[in-house]
């Protein structure tokens, strides 16, 4: 009884090794996983930023052209 | 289902094959980030270049076929934007579903964590899509290098 015992601790702690991830490999996905959802979030604010700037420009210098096409006599 | 569908499922089942469930899951969510960051990049050069010509029009003499340009474009780039967007907000939503180390992962939390991963799935393929209207190809998702 007391073999069948250990054995079913053991295979208990495979299991929840298997469905946790080793510590060390846990620690390691939580620390790429945190990195790449901090890029990430940089990424949005630069994006949203830069293609509101190059649209905004665009329109300017649609309507500067516009309207020196339309001053010329 | 697309390639980029297909090539997302299999990594998935792979992925499930090769690891516990939290890791599995944490390997999607920072996968859907990398991607998510790189579509944002890929979207603010095509931008950068897109922009730079329309300008070029309207100093070249043709403003009011910038402006059609633009205004052709610029709800495209909206949509795309939105969708990665969503996909940004997925893969945090994603990774505030982990348990935190010690937590119980008991079967409504691996339920849970197991919704995610279609959803992670469906924003990828999203975000390969809307992409794709402008023929640039996500890093790591639909072929892109």
């Amino acid at each position: 009884m007391e073999i069948i015992k250990i054995a079913l601790d053991a295979l208990g702690g495979v299991v929840a090794q298997w469905i946790n991830g080793s510590a060390e490999e846990r620690a390691e996905l939580e620390k790429r996983t945190v990195e790449a959802v901090q890029v990430m979030r940089g990424e949005r604010k630069l994006t949203h930023e830069a293609l509101a700037a190059t649209e905004a420009e665009s329109r300017r210098v649609i309507e500067e052209e516009k309207t020196k096409l339309g001053n010329k006599p | 289902m697309t390639a980029a569908a297909r090539a997302l499922a299999v990594a998935t089942l792979l992925l499930s094959a090769c690891g516990g469930a939290v890791p599995t899951f944490l390997r999607a969510t920072a996968s859907l980030a990398v991607a998510t960051s790189g579509g944002y990049r890929a979207l603010r050069a095509y931008d950068a270049d897109k922009q730079a010509g329309i300008q070029k029009r309207a100093k070249a003499g043709d403003p009011s076929g910038a402006e059609a340009e633009l205004n052709d474009y610029a709800p495209k780039k909206a949509v795309a934007l939105k969708v990665l967007d969503a996909a940004s907000v997925g893969a945090e939503g994603a990774y505030a579903a982990v348990p935190v180390v010690g937590q119980a992962l008991d079967a409504k939390k691996r339920a849970e964590l197991a919704a995610w991963v279609p959803v992670l799935v469906k924003l990828g393929v999203d975000v390969v899509q809307a992409l794709s209207v402008f023929g640039i190809k996500v890093p790591g998702l639909g072929g892109g290098p």
